[in-house]
């Protein structure tokens, strides 16, 4: 079995023929999950799809949810002399003002890109003189991989090792989202999120909510599969939730991942770009876990700091909540580009601006 | 020699190799000191400015480099010469014509599966000749050591540079050394440059697209990007990505034989072939369009490159070709280059068409996007 | 947001909590700290470094059913 098999250009055509016969009434599908707007845009999905047939993104990308004042904590800790601090590569040119992470390491602070967290504590482990923290960003699929860490950190008695928690879960931010608008008729819901924590864990957009919801996979067959799925059920005035990459998701996810996860974080508010505060939306430390959060550790060194502003002009808060398309936002392409970016939408490699400019037509 | 000798094990960035210690060369000095006092930032604040530093990204040979060479280069060195902003410049001695390149080398680390820093010295800078379609003839060594560099690596650096001259059938005829402090360097810096003559009877490659020309690329794509920042990043890829640094004079001569009307060569390296088509493109002021299912990528470098959410299009290569030939020459061109050891996996990529000069991909649907310039180094993510 | 990657599990090293994945092309190891039961022979999930789940091969079957419902055999 391989992952090509779910992009062979004959079934994708197939599918998509699938769709275009069922003659679908307008739609517009949100997908939450950032790699799901890349692989969107890199397959060109939305060409093959009927008119009226529309597929927006949601606040999916954990990047671009960050908000600044989260970066400029991150970067004023990293600015402390002595601190090793490690990010995944996705964060390293996201903007807090004039400021990123790839800025400060050109002006001389020591910031590594680790594929892993475990990485880091490694790094931690054979640099004992010096404090090493890792900038834990990501959704439900992530957070658990930094919950085993600072467990292992624990028992294996890594001192000099903390994280910036900034991770963030899906369901309340959803609730929230889908609150407040209504003209979103079907939930794209993501993938690896959902291998993590369950299926089931997206059982209150259909019952709650109203919605339909389609678990989905990444590959074009995948989206495309979870598409003609959310078309039928809205065709049918159904609210289900279907889950269409068995492959990978089982109804109740990992229990392994979910007890660490619990084990380590447990839901406070945190703050969305575009969306704002969100209760319960975010992972906090447990107290017992308290000691790892670099904000507190190194809370009286950075105390003063400067928090960043937003690019005024910047509207990654209306593309976030899918009100606007990147392409038509003022900035698009203009001011804001991947090389000079006003915003994390178009810095993320998968912001919806970013996959917008990435894979866009003439 | 002892310890004190030896440069600081900080890693610069990543893991550790098996045995804790990594056998890469160069370091980070810890830093001590006042915390960094980042640039100022009020709302007020113009966003989009260009830096006024010298940063990374300047180095990895897309945008904000050729904005380098426009905003600082070119006013202060502008000349005709110069001004044909290609890898060699075309020069005139005494009724000879010949081509003159110059290229530094920084890699790290200083050696990594299937080749070295200096064996990269002396291929990048016969490459850069030969895509000129001059005979790679002469080159010079410039040396910049650190303090503390092991006298047995810079002699396995050179036996390298000697083995891989020899192979390309060049003279490395006179060089340079100098020795900085500890801290200053970062192990070895190697600055080559290079003569070649054009034989008789051929003139210099246009180096300029024409509409309907045929896009050729010597081989698999990715292969030394990603190795190298496999063996950068201590990966434990199993087998190890190897490199697939070479000489390519042979090769292009191969080519030129079948193929005299060649419209363009260039070897992509920093940058991938996205960001030598985009120079191309926008210097001919025509469009590119490549077809995906085309491009050669090896299984490994293809699976390597998912792993570390990277695109093998943006990815350097050091040992491989980008061709623009006349239509009606492309298949000659293409047998001309499979039947070379290094061009077996040679393959048409795409087509010039006519204005523009934005380079798109056409994907296995059906659907076509835009393969932009490289904003800077391609970073691994997760997301 | 979450790149994770199918590879085949070739080996498990319970001592040090890791696997050996085959990525058709290199293998790489990855932590099994959030399934350390995953055996050997078994396709995966690998996010960032770590096994996530297993992927069922019945999912073979299921692409099969679907290449023939669209009548591509």
């Amino acid at each position: 079995m391989s992952e090509q098999d779910y992009r062979d250009p004959g079934l994708v055509a197939a599918l998509a023929g699938r769709i275009k016969a069922r003659n679908p009434r307008p739609l517009t599908i949100m997908e939450v999950c950032g790699t799901h707007t890349m692989s969107i845009a890199r397959y060109g999905i939305r060409s093959l799809l009927p008119p009226g047939l529309r597929l927006i993104s949601g606040p999916g990308c954990p990047v671009c949810v960050t908000d600044s004042a989260l970066i400029s904590a991150a970067l004023a800790v990293a600015g402390l002399p002595g601190i090793i601090f490690t990010s995944f590569g996705d964060m390293l040119r996201v903007p807090a003002g004039r400021n990123s992470l790839q800025r400060c390491r050109d002006l001389g602070a020591d910031i590594r890109i680790v594929l892993s967290p475990l990485d880091a504590l490694e790094l931690a482990k054979q640099n004992p003189g010096q404090q090493v923290v890792f900038f834990a960003v990501g959704f439900e699929t992530t957070a658990p991989l930094t919950a085993a860490t600072l467990v292992r950190a624990e028992a294996e008695g890594v001192d000099n090792f903390s994280v910036v928690p900034g991770h963030k879960t899906m369901p309340a931010a959803l609730r929230a989202l889908l609150a407040r608008t209504d003209n979103i008729h079907g939930l794209l819901c993501p993938g690896h999120v959902s291998a993590m924590i369950g299926a089931e864990a997206f059982r209150f957009i259909p019952e709650e909510l109203g919605k339909p919801a389609a678990v989905a996979g990444f590959e074009p067959v995948d989206i495309l599969l979870a598409v003609e799925a959310l078309t039928d059920m809205a065709a049918e005035g159904r609210a289900e939730l279907v889950n269409c990459y068995p492959r990978a998701v089982r109804q109740q996810g990992n229990q392994r991942a979910l007890d660490l996860l619990n084990q380590v974080f447990q839901p406070a508010e945190a703050v969305w770009r575009g969306l704002g505060p969100i209760p319960g939306s975010g992972l906090a430390l447990r107290p017992r876990y308290a000691r790892y959060d670099a904000l507190s550790r190194f809370s009286g060194e950075i105390a003063g700091r400067e928090a960043a502003a937003d690019h005024p002009g910047c509207r990654c808060g209306r593309v976030l909540r899918g009100e606007l398309a990147p392409e038509d936002c003022p900035l698009f392409a203009r001011a804001c580009t991947p090389g000079s970016p006003c915003g994390a939408c178009m810095v993320s490699s998968e912001g919806s601006c970013a996959a917008a400019y990435k894979y866009r037509k003439r | 020699m002892n310890d004190s000798d030896k440069l600081p094990e900080t890693s610069l960035c990543g893991i550790a190799g098996p045995d804790g210690r990594d056998e890469r060369q160069g370091s980070v000095p810890k830093r001590t000191g006042p915390a960094l006092v980042m640039p100022a930032t009020t709302s007020g604040e113009i966003y989009g400015q260009p830096d006024e530093i010298i940063t990374m990204a300047h180095g990895s040979g897309g945008r904000l480099y050729r904005q380098l060479v426009e905003e600082v280069f070119l006013p202060a060195f502008d000349n005709k010469y110069l001004r044909q902003l290609t890898d060699a410049a075309v020069v005139g001695c005494g009724g000879l014509q010949a081509a003159l390149t110059t290229d530094s080398f920084v890699v790290r680390p200083r050696f990594f599966p299937g080749g070295d820093i200096g064996r990269l010295s002396v291929c990048g800078t016969v490459n850069d000749l030969s895509m000129s379609g001059a005979v790679a003839r002469y080159l010079t060594v410039g040396m910049i050591l650190e303090a503390g560099l092991p006298l047995e690596e810079l002699r396995r650096i050179c036996f390298s540079m000697a083995a891989a001259a020899e192979e390309a059938g060049v003279y490395l005829v006179t060089g340079d050394t100098k020795v900085v402090e500890r801290g200053a360097g970062d192990g070895v810096y190697i600055n080559t440059a290079g003569l070649g003559l054009f034989p008789a009877g051929r003139s210099p490659l246009p180096q300029r697209l024409a509409a309907g020309d045929a896009i050729l690329i010597s081989g698999a794509l990715g292969d030394h990007g990603l190795a190298v920042m496999a063996a950068r990043e201590n990966l434990g890829f199993d087998p190890p990505l190897i490199s697939d640094v070479a000489p390519l004079n042979s090769l292009v001569e191969a080519l030129l034989a079948a193929v005299p009307d060649v419209h363009a060569l260039r070897d992509p390296t920093r940058g991938g072939i996205a960001a030598a088509l985009n120079e191309w493109a926008a210097a001919a002021g025509k469009d590119i369009l490549l077809e995906e299912g085309a491009l050669p990528v090896a299984q490994p470098v293809r699976a390597a490159a998912a792993l570390l959410g990277l695109d093998p299009l943006y990815v350097a290569n050091e040992g491989k070709l980008l061709a623009a030939v006349p239509s009606a020459q492309a298949e000659a061109a293409l047998a001309a280059l499979r039947s070379h050891a290094l061009g077996r996996n040679a393959a048409i990529i795409g087509q010039v068409g006519e204005g523009g000069g934005l380079v798109s991909l056409r994907t296995a649907y059906g659907a076509e996007r835009l393969i932009d310039m490289p904003e800077g180094d391609q970073l691994p993510r997760i997301c | 947001m979450c790149l994770a990657i199918p590879g085949r599990v070739e080996s498990v090293d319970q001592e040090a909590q890791t696997a050996l994945i085959d990525y058709n092309g290199v293998k790489k190891s990855a932590s099994i700290l959030l399934l350390p039961d995953v055996a050997p022979g078994v396709f995966a999930l690998v996010h960032a470094g770590f096994v996530i789940q297993v992927l069922e091969e019945a999912e073979g079957a299921e692409l099969q059913k679907l290449t023939e419902e669209c009548g591509l055999v």
